[in-house]
């Protein structure tokens, strides 16, 4: 009998535990007890992001990837990236710097010898249904990659 | 008093239903299926966790059990913990030393995945096999099919019997979904069914992934420019995590509803690229059909390398 009734506290904690996010404001997300934001809320397709560039002597772009951020996840590396423009001219540097570190190591990227990281303001509908271009972009800070002498 | 007997009847017939007996096997069954995705997962994450206990202090964003730190451990530490965890969760899917095991493997893994979603990005994508482990942890999930333990040998424990804790399971996969959907009630009412809003979602998603240099999705382009087939998704979508609870009628209605979310994670991959393993590999949705039967084959296996040794 006992143990029914502590299989009974153990279930009804556990449920009431996964329900309890919706006693919560939707914005309040956990872990593991979510309530589930994303995807969820409705947003303006009109967004600034910011995202980190390679760029080569005769002013190529060349695209980054996650790994550059020190991650193999899109979402970590975009929160870092989001996090280290929020924080401030320092934070951004700091970021800068590691990616250029990072890039100096990649013989991949070995034409690139500046990392940008950029704020661009993009209609997403736009961008991904027809490929448009950015709306408004700005570098927010550069950095050089040093290479060691061949 | 006949509102007050009324009251008491539901509640019998409600405990009846939950304590409704099932066999040891199919909570083993879980505990295998559930304990070897929750190791394999550890495993692939090991690189991930590496990379994320270097970030700077400044990131740190604890949530969960995560905030009792007011500092990031040591990498080595954060490496350490999740090595350790990754053992137990071995122990816990072999059924060794369970009652010592398993809620050591539930700590380690709530513990690990949580201080992974502490740098400003909450994985979603690993909420309920966290939920799932620290409920099997609960229960006597090591009755049968469990190293050290006989054949034919009386389970252990409890009067409550195996019923409740696969019941539990599929309580837990049934209520995320339901939460998901109401999330998405709380956050944009109605307006959530005319396909705007998760155009939106779907664009701005793939837009990060190409300007992070990331994949972008398949579908995402031809459905951004088409808002119709947005709106019958989305509709669908909604009906699917609403309607959750109707898994746990078991049957058919349980397995109709599985495939049904099963499809929208495949839905999700193909406008997204966004990838929820657990409910892709179907272990998500073990508890709400005969376990037992699904892993019998790589458990019969085991038993025989079990006696053979």
């Amino acid at each position: 009998m006992t143990s029914r009734r502590l299989a009974a506290v153990a279930s009804l904690a556990l449920c009431g535990a996964v329900l309890e996010p919706l006693v919560r404001d939707p914005d309040d997300d956990g872990f593991p007890l979510s309530t589930y934001p994303m995807f969820a809320a409705p947003r303006s397709a009109e967004v600034t992001l910011a995202h980190a560039q390679g760029a080569t002597r005769d002013g190529r772009v060349r695209p980054l990837s996650p790994a550059q951020l020190d991650t193999g996840e899109v979402m970590q590396a975009f929160t870092t990236l989001q996090r280290a423009v929020a924080a401030g001219p320092e934070a951004r540097a700091a970021l800068c710097a590691a990616i250029a570190g990072r890039v100096a190591g990649d013989a991949a990227l070995g034409d690139v010898a500046e990392i940008r990281i950029v704020s661009a303001t993009h209609d997403a509908i736009g961008f991904v249904a027809r490929g448009a271009p950015a709306l408004r972009e700005a570098v927010l800070v550069r950095c050089d990659v040093a290479r060691g002498a061949p | 008093m006949v509102e007050g007997r009324q009251g008491v009847f539901e509640m019998t017939r409600l405990a009846r239903w939950w304590f409704a007996p099932a066999p040891a096997e199919r909570l083993a069954a879980l505990r295998i299926a559930v304990g070897a995705y929750a190791a394999i997962w550890m495993v692939a994450q090991l690189p991930e966790l590496a990379g994320v206990a270097r970030l700077p202090a400044s990131q740190l964003a604890a949530v969960g059990v995560i905030g009792v730190l007011h500092a990031p451990l040591p990498p080595a530490v954060v490496v350490a913990i999740a090595v350790a965890t990754i053992a137990l969760l071995l122990a816990f899917t072999a059924g060794a030393g369970y009652r010592v095991t398993a809620p050591l493997a539930a700590l380690g893994l709530l513990w690990t995945l949580s201080y992974r979603s502490s740098w400003g990005m909450v994985f979603h994508t690993e909420n309920l096999v966290v939920l799932h482990v620290i409920a099997l942890a609960c229960a006597p999930a090591a009755d049968a099919w469990a190293l050290g333990r006989g054949a034919g040998e009386p389970p252990r424990g409890p009067g409550a019997g195996h019923g409740w804790a696969v019941k539990l399971l599929a309580a837990l996969t049934s209520a995320t979904y339901l939460v998901a959907g109401i999330a998405k009630l709380r956050l944009a009412g109605l307006h959530w069914l005319d396909g705007d809003p998760l155009r939106t979602q779907i664009a701005i998603d793939n837009l990060r992934k190409a300007l992070l240099g990331g994949a972008t999705a398949p579908l995402a382009a031809p459905l951004v420019a088409h808002p119709a087939i947005l709106a019958a998704l989305s509709i669908a979508a909604l009906a699917i995590e609403l309607g959750a609870p109707l898994a746990l009628l078991g049957g058919r209605a349980a397995r109709r509803w599985a495939w049904a979310a099963w499809a929208f994670h495949v839905g999700v991959v193909l406008t997204m690229n966004v990838w929820f393993p657990y409910p892709l590999t179907w272990v998500a949705f073990l508890p709400l059909i005969e376990a037992e039967r699904a892993v019998a084959w790589p458990a019969r296996r085991w038993r025989r390398a079990i006696s053979a040794s």
